[in-house]
């Protein structure tokens, strides 16, 4: 991982503002300050690129509960690390440092010094606010009122979230940790803000909805497609009712492994409303999944999103459009096949008319897409043949 | 048994293929069949008992295995190692301990996995060759530099590897009486095209120095055979062909 590749590859993607991400860690954020130019207070961009940072981090709270963070300066990077380091000997260490405090102190002291600060990926099952408590004030206490963002995470969308009564006041962040720059996984999640310019100030107003500004538009993973959705086990990955599960004390039947309570079913725990209300301020949400992983379906069985012939006809799909985005979303297939192929486009009008097929992901695999049998037909000249139809 | 490389490779081979496969220890040895989630390959594993240094099986069982954490554990192995396999029925997990300067030893939890008769293909084959596993791999390489399929071919002047994509094309031949093709018997001309990708995971089962056995028959699977720890046992491997529909 490198600010260079991610600069690159982002706007490749069609991001503009990127969050550094384990900014506490120093050789990280020496790179932040050597490699990018400050633009404003809280605002890097690249020389090159001309890609935007914003200045973020995770931490995890001493109930293992993770945070995410926007910092509006490096000062208060350091001096808000200077204060952390008291309670966390391996913050610098620790691309996510973990903290002894509590969330409401954590809270405190971020927002003393004009930080934002929210639940990170809110109903994941192992490090989430949800896996912990079962409202936001429990967690948050008396801080609660300056938490302005509420992370969906993968494997939860708007209207999942909306069920629950207490987070309509709360701008919802569809971001997208990114392991690797590589557009599979950067931006899998984004958001598209209504900004007079790209800088962190005007995302705060965007997140506080203040002076007009605003998130516009939420653009996640179809949540099926995350790695949570399910209940299922952490091991073998079979999946299960929440009955079931409960019955089985949460250990998988089928080889003992430890069984994690998926995203959907938590917030059927959690929801107070049969059917999403979504309050006056809430952007629409729009589901997406990589276009490698579409062209890796119209390519052929057997073939993932790093094979090189995915990635060539990516490269040339992205260099005649733009960016990966206006072609999931924008570009009219006709104009895709011209590029990447009939199968491709095909596949890629299916998306958008959610006619892929979707297999539930659960216990830490990601879901997959499909190409339902009725559009095989359509695609691959070179049609892979079964085992079973022979003999 | 002395030799880990040969659980090392083969399962190596097989987890791209396969998440998880149910193992038959036997009095005889250990046999595995299985085919991919898609029905587009098919895995058989035969480790004959004479093949293991010490082999003792008081009574047949079947081992569900996960691949991805056994390949995890066999990652581990180092060459000087030897390697103990040992089923644990009250705890239901298996045991492999690695034997060196040190001893190693990884527990292994099991899944149920039902044992299903898979029944091989019944092909009737055109042609059989023998090829020195460097030049598949060599074929398979260069296949994978201009497209995704590739297209093997046997008639009596030799045998051919041939692909094709965006205007680059790249053909290997080995023709009758190369050294490295030991064996060209061609009871009618054959050719058939392949996934790349599944071949070159295949692949990753053998020795670059033995030779493998290939049967192929005109747009029929192709069958790929191996020899494993000396030739004490084999990886045999069915792939489904890719045909062209216009």
């Amino acid at each position: 991982m490198n600010l260079k590749t991610v600069s690159q590859q982002a706007r490749l993607k069609g991001l503009d503002i990127v969050g550094t991400g384990d900014i506490f860690h120093p050789e990280w954020m020496e790179s932040v300050e050597e490699e990018l130019v400050r633009v404003e207070e809280g605002t890097f961009e690249h020389p090159e690129y001309k890609t935007r940072f914003l200045l973020t981090a995770e931490v995890e709270d001493s109930k293992r509960v993770h945070h995410l963070i926007l910092f509006p300066s490096i000062s208060i990077v350091r001096e808000v690390g200077e204060r952390f380091m008291k309670d966390s000997p391996s913050l610098k260490l620790d691309g996510r440092p973990r903290l002894r405090l509590s969330a409401p102190e954590i809270a405190e002291i971020v927002v003393e010094q004009g930080c934002l600060i929210g639940p990170a990926h809110a109903f994941t099952p192992w490090t989430s606010v949800y896996k912990e408590f079962d409202s936001l004030v429990e967690c948050y206490m008396d801080m609660r009122a300056k938490v302005s963002f509420l992370e969906l995470g993968l494997s939860a969308d708007t209207s999942m979230a909306d069920r629950i009564s207490e987070l309509s006041d709360l701008t919802f962040l569809s971001n997208s940790d990114s392991h690797s720059p590589w557009p599979d996984k950067l931006g899998r999640e984004f958001n598209r803000f209504e900004l007079a310019s790209p800088s962190f100030e005007e995302v705060r107003r965007a997140i506080e909805r203040r002076a007009g500004r605003r998130v516009e538009l939420n653009v996640g993973f179809d949540p099926r497609l995350g790695k949570y959705h399910r209940t299922a086990c952490a091991r073998c990955f079979k999946q299960f009712g929440l009955m079931d599960a409960e019955n089985l004390g949460w250990k998988c039947d089928r080889c003992g492994g430890m069984i994690k309570k998926g995203v959907l079913d938590r917030i059927n725990e959690l929801a107070d409303r049969s059917e999403p209300v979504h309050p006056a301020h809430r952007p629409p949400y729009l589901r997406v999944a990589p276009l490698a992983e579409i062209i890796a379906l119209a390519v052929g069985e057997g073939t993932d999103t790093h094979h090189p012939e995915v990635q060539k006809v990516w490269a040339k799909l992205v260099r005649r459009f733009g960016n990966e985005i206006r072609v999931l979303v924008d570009v009219p297939p006709g104009e895709i096949e011209s590029v990447g192929g009939s199968g491709i486009a095909v596949l890629v009008e299916a998306f958008r008319n959610q006619e892929l097929k979707v297999i539930d992901g659960g216990g830490g695999r990601y879901g997959r897409l499909e190409v339902p049998s009725e559009l095989l037909v359509h695609h691959p000249k070179r049609v892979q043949r079964r085992l079973t139809e022979f003999g | 048994m002395s030799d880990t490389r040969v659980w090392k490779t083969c399962v190596g081979a097989i987890v791209n293929l396969i998440e998880e496969a149910a193992f038959k220890f036997t009095g005889e040895g250990v046999r595995m069949r299985a085919m991919d989630p898609s029905h587009v390959a098919l895995v058989d594993f035969d480790l004959p008992a004479k093949a293991f240094d010490e082999y003792e099986v008081s009574k047949p069982v079947v081992l569900g295995i996960v691949l991805v954490e056994l390949n995890k554990i066999m990652s581990r192995a180092k060459s000087e190692d030897s390697l103990i396999l040992e089923f644990e029925e009250e705890k239901n997990r298996l045991s492999l301990v690695f034997k060196g300067r040190s001893s190693r030893r990884f527990n292994l939890p099991l899944v149920d996995i039902k044992e299903s008769e898979l029944p091989e293909p019944k092909l009737q084959f055109g042609a059989t060759v023998r090829v020195l596993g460097e030049i598949i791999q060599d074929g398979l390489r260069d296949a994978e530099v201009v497209g995704d399929t590739v297209r093997f071919e046997a008639n009596e002047s030799g045998f051919f590897m041939y692909s094709e994509g965006d205007g680059r094309s790249v053909e290997l031949k080995l023709e009758k009486g190369s050294e490295a093709l030991a064996k060209l018997e061609v009871r009618q001309p054959s050719r058939a095209m392949f996934n790349v990708k599944y071949l070159s995971d295949m692949l990753k089962a053998a020795d670059m120095k033995d030779f493998i056995t290939i049967n192929l028959g005109t747009d029929l699977p192709i069958k790929l055979d191996f020899p494993i720890a000396g030739g004490e046992g084999r990886l045999s491997f069915i792939l489904a062909p890719r045909i062209e529909s216009e």
